[in-house]
């Protein structure tokens, strides 16, 4: 059976184009995912080098622009997934909702238990999410 | 540091019962904000379902029909209806208070930001979404 994807909201400060340029472009990435080749075309694939993760290489699946209130990237993450961050604008302040699905097909039997790696992962999200943040 | 309420007030060209009805079901409510398992008696326990901002437990802490009702949202916040007949139409008041800068919502959200999305939203929600559900 398949676990629960991990969901992460936060509220940041900043008007929904700044967030975009954080979650749609190689440089807004390195910000606070990683160092990353990233390309922002369809089916593109590129690498993401984490610390938790290694160099993995992922293909963009979903690339939705700010138009009226929402905006998508989503992104298959090798063996570690599907990934997807969705802005949502409510005037200057964006909402930012992160979804990790398929996190568990890395699992082999001798592995962690799913809800101490389900932890771990939702854990290592939230600690990526603070550099999304602005500084005050 | 504790932040003002939010206030909303519009007059509704509906009587008094009607308004009353509107404001103070669950069915009435989810018509013009969200779906809950509202009950008008006060200590009831209830949960709104507040979309992306998750499920919350409220309790309905006073209840005067047709003229006020108001209940705890969760851990930090109240919120009042207040309904004053004038004629065949009716002044109604949102009143949604319990916000400081220093606290986070049960799911992490600072105040501050919750609070001005949400006077955004109940302006909205108090002049064109209960209007249109009164019809």
């Amino acid at each position: 059976m398949p676990f629960e994807a991990i969901r992460k909201v936060v509220l940041i400060d900043a008007p929904i184009a700044a967030v975009w340029t954080s979650v749609s472009t190689s440089e807004g990435l390195a910000t606070w995912w990683g160092p990353n080749s990233f390309i922002p075309r369809i089916g593109q694939s590129f690498t993401v080098q984490t610390a938790k993760f290694g160099d993995a290489g992922c293909t963009l699946t979903e690339f939705r622009s700010p138009e009226r209130r929402l905006a998508v990237v989503g992104l298959d993450w090798g063996v570690h997934g599907h990934v997807t961050f969705r802005l949502k604008r409510f005037n200057d302040i964006t909402e930012f909702k992160l979804i990790h699905s398929g996190w568990d097909t890395a699992l082999s039997p001798s592995d962690v238990a799913p809800q101490v790696l389900r932890d771990a992962i939702d854990g290592w999200w939230g600690t990526r999410m603070q550099n999304l943040l602005p500084r005050t | 540091m504790s932040q003002p309420e939010i206030r909303k007030t519009i007059v509704l060209n509906a009587p008094i019962a009607k308004v009353w009805e509107a404001v103070s079901t669950a069915d009435g409510i989810a018509a013009w904000w969200m779906p809950s398992t509202f009950k008008a008696i006060v200590g009831q326990e209830f949960i709104l379902h507040a979309g992306d901002f998750g499920d919350s437990r409220c309790v309905v802490t006073e209840c005067e029909p047709p003229h006020r009702v108001g209940f705890d949202w969760g851990k930090d916040w109240h919120v009042t209806f207040e309904l004053k007949p004038l004629g065949n139409q009716t002044e109604f008041t949102l009143i949604h208070a319990g916000w400081n800068s220093n606290k986070v919502t049960e799911f992490g959200h600072p105040h501050d930001m919750v609070r001005r999305i949400m006077d955004s939203g109940w302006e909205k929600i108090v002049h064109q979404k209960l209007p249109a559900a009164l019809g």
